[in-house]
C-alpha cells in the first residue's frame, strides 16, 4: 500500500511538473527565476531583489538602435535616473559568442567603461537561455517587473522606431512613464509596445 | 603696362570664378537629378511605370530594390526585429501618393527569430494622382527621401534621395518599356482583397484559427499557407502554423499567439500567402484580409470527451495490434503464475502494471509535447524514428528473451515465476512489463487512436495529456479487469511443469519481435547496421550466459560479484560501442527494393504531389513506416490482392508512398494537414476537381476497391 501510495505521488508530481515546466515569461504574471552572472563573474538572481523594481534591458553594443541610446547618452541618464531612486536596473546581453554584442572579460570591463553604463549590472546570456525565456526579440527590449515579482510592461523603449538620435527628443519614452505610473501608485496606462531593434543575435 | 597685367589678371580670375560656378550647379543639378543610389549592399532607383503623364490621370511609379546576396530589407511589419522602409515624397503641388503597395514577403529566420522582407530584388509600387489641370510641356519632378534598413546578420541604416522627371502631354500615357516587365511580375505579388473567400477567425489560450471557405468557382488547392500579421504583438512570429484540410473543402490554419505580450485584440488583419493561387492554379499568391476575432466557444468540450473516449477504445483495441502481442504474453504468464494467491496481492500487481503502463505513455506524450513545442516536425512513433532506440530496445528485449529460455535468473526470477515467494521481486516485473509494452505499442496506430492524438496534438499540454493517459487506461483495461475479478481466474489451470515450457515458448515471442526490430534497423541503417546489430546480440547473449553459469544464488557472493560486473561491462561496451559507430542512415529507398511488388511505387514529396494534382491525374497516397506494423500487414493484405491490383491499373491510378520510418519533417507536415500525426494514413485523390477520401486505419482488399470506385 505504502509503495502503491508513493508511486501515485510521484505521478501527480510529474503530471504537476509537466504543467509548469517550459515557464516562459508573460504580461502580469509572475516573472520566471533566472540566475546570470555579470562581466566580473558575480551571480545574480531574480529573486535576489524581491521588493523591489527590477528592469530588463536587452543590450548589444554594436546594435544601431542601441547605439541611437547609448551615443546620445539616453540610456545611461535612464539608468542613473532610476537607480537613484531605488530600482535595480539589470542590462542583459543574449549574444552567442562570436556574435555582434558579445564581449567578455577586460575587453567586456572596458567597454562597459567607456560607454559609461550606469545599469546595476551587466548580465552575460551567452547560451540565451534567459532570452528565450523572456522572448527578447530586439535589442533594446525592455521589461519591467514590480515589487511583488510581476511583469507589468514589455517591449518598446519609445514609440519612435528608428536609428535616428533626433527622434529620441520628442518621443514618448515608455519605460520613465510606465514606472513613473507605477512608482506613483497609478496603473500602468501602456503596459505593452511593439519592441523595435536589432534582432538578439541567439546562438 | 600696369593696367595689361592687370587687365589680365581680373581676365583670369573671372573665368576661374565662372568655371568654379559652373562646376558647381552642374554637380548640384546632376545630383539632385539622379534616380538611383548605390551602397556596397544596396542599389536603390525611383522607377516609373510610363514614359509620361497625363492630367487628371492616375499612375504608378515604384521603388525598386536590388540587394547584394544574403542581405534583406524588410516587409511592412518587419517581423520580430528590424525597420520597415520609410519613404517621405515630395511632389508638386496638387500630387497626392494615393496608395503604396507592398508585394508579399518571405519569411527569413535568424536565430530562432523570425524576419519578414524580401531579398534580392523587390519593387514597391506607389500609385500618384496628379491635379486636373497641369501646365503643359512642363516636366514635373518627384522626389523621393528613403530610408531603410538593409540586414544580413548585422544591420545597417541606409538612405538617399532620389527625382525623376516624367514630361506632361495631352496624348495617351504609353508605358516605358524598360520597367514594363518589372512592373507585371510584382502585380503578381501584390495581395488579393476581396475575392470571394469567407476568413472568419477566432482564439483560444494558445492559439488563433483562421477559417476559410472558398467561393463555388474555386477549383484548387492549398497545401501550404502562412499567415503574415499585421498587427503588432498578437502572434508568435517564428512559431509553426498549422494548416487542416476540412472534408468540406475549406481550411484551418492555426497560428501561434505571442504569449508573452498576451494581446486579446477585437480584430486580425494581414497577408495570406499559399504555394498555390487563391484563385485557381497559377494564380496569385497572396490574400489580403481583415475580420473580427472572437474567443473560440467552449464547444470543443464535446470534442474532448470524444477524444478520451476514443483515446480509451483505442488502448483496449492496441491489445489485439500485432506489435503488443509478443510483449503481453509477459503479462499472462504473470497471472498464471498468481493464480494462486491472494486477492490483494493480484490486484496490487493489476495497479502496478496499469502504473508502469500509464507513466510511460505520459512520458513519451510529454517528451512529444515538449520538443513538438520546440518546432520539431515529429509524430507518434517517433521514437522507433531513431536507429539508437531500436538497437537500444533490440538489446533489451532479447535479454528477457534469454531469461525466459532459463539462461540465467534475476534474483529468484523477474517475472516471479514457478515459487510461491517469487512474488518479492514480482512488483518490479509487473512495473516494468507495463513500461515495456507501452514502449513497443506505440508505434501501432489502432483504429480510433489516430483521430484522438490528432486532436490531442493540437490541445494545451494538460488536455493533451489527458489523452495520452485514457490511452494508456484502455491498454491497460483488460488487466485491471482480470485482476480485479476473481472470479475470471476461475478458468485458469492451476500452477505446474506446464508453466515453466509456456515461459520457454514466450521467449521465442520476444525473439520474433527481435526480428522484426532488426529488419526495421536494416532498413534504416543498411547491411553494415545489421552485422552492428548482430554482433551486439552476440555479446549480450555471452554476457547473459556469464550471469547463467557463475552469477546465480547458489554461487559464493564473490564470484556472483565478478560475473555480474562481467555481464555490465560486457553490455556497457557493446551499447556504448554501437551508439558511437551506428551506420549513417541510408537512402529509404532501399526499402523500395525490398519490395517484390508488381506495384510501382513512387517516393512521396512535395513536388511530385503538386505535380499529379496539378495534372488532375488520381492516386493513392500511402502513410506508411517499416516500424508500424499495422502499416505493413494492410499492404500485404490490401495491396498484395490481385483484384486490387487489376483495378488500380485498370483505372491508371498512380501510387505514392509516404516512407516515415525515419524522419522527414516533409511527411510530417503532410501528415498534420489531414489532422493526423501518426501512421498509418491512406488518402486516395480523383481528378482536378474532387475532395481527398481518407480510408480506415484497418484496409481490407474491399474497402480500397470501394474507394477506388468512388473517386472514378
Amino acid at each position: 500500500m505504502k509503495i502503491l501510495i508513493n508511486l501515485m505521488s510521484v505521478l501527480l508530481l510529474f503530471v504537476g511538473s509537466l504543467a509548469v515546466a517550459g515557464e516562459n515569461a508573460r504580461l502580469n504574471e509572475t516573472a520566471p527565476e533566472f540566475t546570470l552572472q555579470d562581466n566580473a563573474g558575480k551571480s545574480y538572481s531574480l529573486s535576489d531583489f524581491k521588493g523591489k523594481y527590477v528592469i530588463l534591458e536587452w543590450v548589444n553594443f554594436g546594435c544601431p538602435f542601441v547605439r541611437k541610446h547609448y551615443d546620445s547618452g539616453n540610456m545611461q541618464k535612464l539608468q542613473k535616473t532610476y537607480t537613484e531612486k531605488g530600482v535595480i536596473w539589470l542590462s542583459i546581453c543574449s549574444s552567442a559568442d562570436g556574435k555582434q554584442g558579445y564581449f567578455e572579460g577586460e575587453e567586456l570591463d572596458e567597454k562597459i567603461a567607456e560607454e559609461g553604463v550606469n545599469a546595476t549590472a551587466y548580465l552575460i546570456d551567452e547560451e540565451g537561455t534567459v532570452g528565450k525565456m523572456y522572448g527578447a526579440k530586439t535589442t533594446p527590449h525592455m521589461y519591467i517587473i514590480n515589487p511583488e515579482g510581476k511583469l507589468v510592461y514589455v517591449g518598446g523603449i519609445d514609440d519612435r522606431a528608428s536609428t535616428k538620435v533626433a527622434d529620441i527628443e520628442g518621443a514618448t519614452n515608455y519605460v520613465s512613464a510606465a514606472l513613473d505610473e507605477a512608482m506613483g501608485g497609478k496603473p500602468i496606462t501602456v503596459q505593452t509596445s511593439k519592441p523595435y531593434g536589432c534582432s538578439v543575435k541567439y546562438k | 603696362m600696369l593696367l595689361y597685367q592687370m587687365r589680365i589678371r581680373n581676365n583670369i580670375i573671372f573665368e576661374q570664378s565662372l568655371l568654379i560656378l559652373c562646376l558647381s550647379v552642374f554637380l548640384t543639378v546632376t545630383a539632385a537629378e539622379r534616380d538611383t543610389f548605390q551602397t556596397p549592399r544596396t542599389e536603390i532607383r525611383l522607377i516609373s511605370e510610363v514614359a509620361h503623364i497625363n492630367e487628371g490621370r492616375d499612375f504608378w511609379i515604384g521603388v525598386y530594390f536590388n540587394l547584394a546576396s544574403d542581405w534583406h530589407i524588410y516587409w511592412r511589419n518587419p517581423g520580430d526585429a528590424g525597420l520597415a522602409p520609410k519613404f517621405a515624397w515630395r511632389l508638386p503641388e496638387g500630387f497626392r501618393v494615393v496608395e503604396i503597395r507592398w508585394p508579399f514577403p518571405e519569411t527569413i529566420m535568424l536565430g530562432g527569430l523570425a524576419n519578414f522582407g524580401y531579398t534580392d530584388q523587390v519593387l514597391i509600387p506607389v500609385m500618384l494622382r496628379p491635379p486636373a489641370t497641369m501646365p503643359e510641356n512642363e516636366p514635373v519632378s518627384i522626389q523621393l527621401s528613403a530610408e531603410w534598413l538593409v540586414c544580413k546578420e548585422e544591420c545597417i541604416p541606409e538612405s538617399a534621395q532620389l527625382t525623376i522627371a516624367l514630361p506632361v502631354k495631352s496624348t495617351p500615357a504609353v508605358t516605358d518599356d524598360q520597367w514594363q516587365d518589372t512592373f507585371n511580375t510584382t502585380r503578381e505579388k501584390l495581395p488579393l482583397t476581396d475575392i470571394g473567400w469567407n476568413i472568419r477567425a477566432e482564439y483560444d489560450d494558445n492559439s488563433i484559427r483562421l477559417k476559410l471557405s472558398p467561393p463555388v468557382w474555386y477549383t484548387g488547392q492549398h497545401d501550404q499557407l502562412r499567415f503574415y500579421p499585421l498587427e503588432e504583438n498578437v502572434v508568435e512570429h517564428a512559431g509553426a502554423q498549422r494548416l487542416e484540410i476540412q472534408s468540406d473543402g475549406g481550411y484551418s490554419l492555426i497560428i501561434p499567439r505571442n504569449l508573452l505580450t498576451n494581446i486579446r485584440p477585437d480584430s486580425i488583419s494581414g497577408v495570406l500567402v499559399s504555394n498555390s493561387g487563391w484563385r485557381g492554379a497559377g494564380s496569385e499568391k497572396a490574400l489580403y484580409f481583415k475580420a473580427g476575432i472572437v474567443e473560440a466557444n467552449q464547444n470543443e468540450q464535446p470534442g474532448f470527451l470524444l477524444a478520451v473516449l476514443f483515446a480509451f477504445a483505442g488502448g483496449i483495441i492496441l491489445n489485439l495490434m500485432p506489435c503488443v502481442l509478443p510483449v503481453l504474453s509477459l503479462k499472462i504468464l504473470g497471472f498464471i503464475a498468481q493464480a494462486g494467491e491472494d486477492r490483494r496481492r493480484i490486484i496490487f500487481h493489476g495497479i502496478l502494471f496499469t502504473l508502469g503502463v500509464l507513466i510511460s505513455f505520459l512520458m513519451l506524450a510529454g517528451v512529444l509535447i515538449g520538443l513538438q513545442s520546440g518546432g520539431e516536425q515529429l509524430g507518434w512513433g517517433f521514437q522507433l524514428q531513431s536507429p539508437g532506440f531500436i538497437f537500444i530496445l533490440s538489446l533489451f528485449l532479447f535479454i528477457f528473451a534469454l531469461n525466459l529460455f532459463g539462461v540465467f535468473e534475476i534474483g529468484t526470477s523477474v517475472m516471479g515465476i514457478g515459487q510461491k515467494t517469487a512474488v518479492k521481486g514480482g512488483w518490479i516485473g509487473s512495473f516494468m512489463s507495463g513500461v515495456t509494452a507501452t514502449i513497443v505499442a506505440t508505434p501501432c496506430t489502432a483504429p480510433f487512436m489516430g483521430t484522438a492524438l490528432g486532436f490531442a496534438v493540437t490541445q494545451p499540454a494538460t488536455i493533451s495529456l489527458a489523452i495520452f493517459a485514457a490511452l494508456g487506461m484502455g491498454m491497460a483495461a483488460p488487466y485491471m479487469l482480470i485482476s480485479a475479478a476473481p472470479g475470471l481466474l476461475r478458468f485458469v489451470p492451476k500452477p505446474g511443469p506446464w508453466m515453466e515450457t509456456l515461459k520457454q515458448f514466450m521467449g521465442f515471442l520476444l525473439a520474433g519481435t527481435v526480428i522484426w526490430l532488426i529488419w526495421v534497423f536494416s532498413l534504416q541503417t543498411g547491411s553494415g547496421g545489421v552485422l552492428l546489430i548482430l554482433g551486439a546480440l552476440l555479446i549480450t547473449a555471452i554476457a547473459a550466459w556469464i550471469i547463467g553459469r557463475w552469477g546465480q544464488l547458489d554461487k559464493p557472493v564473490k564470484l556472483r560479484l565478478r560475473s555480474w560486473i562481467c555481464a555490465w561491462v560486457l553490455v556497457g561496451t557493446t551499447i556504448a560501442v554501437g551508439l558511437r559507430y551506428m551506420p549513417a542512415a541510408v537512402e529509404s529507398s532501399e526499402a523500395q527494393s525490398n519490395k517484390p511488388d508488381d506495384l510501382e511505387w513512387i517516393a512521396y514529396s512535395e513536388e511530385a504531389y503538386q505535380n499529379l494534382r496539378e495534372a488532375g491525374q488520381p492516386f493513392l497516397l500511402d502513410f506508411t513506416a517499416a516500424w508500424c506494423l499495422s502499416c505493413q500487414v494492410n499492404e500485404q493484405i490490401a495491396f498484395g490482392s490481385r483484384d486490387v491490383k487489376n483495378k488500380l491499373s485498370e483505372l491508371n491510378i498512380k501510387l505514392i508512398k509516404a516512407d516515415w520510418t525515419r524522419k522527414d519533417p516533409e511527411i510530417t507536415r503532410a501528415l498534420a494537414k489531414y489532422g493526423r500525426n501518426s501512421v498509418p494514413l491512406y488518402v486516395v485523390y480523383g481528378n482536378k476537381e474532387s475532395k481527398p477520401v481518407i480510408l480506415p486505419e484497418i484496409l481490407t482488399p474491399a474497402i480500397v476497391l470501394d474507394a477506388l470506385e468512388k473517386i472514378n
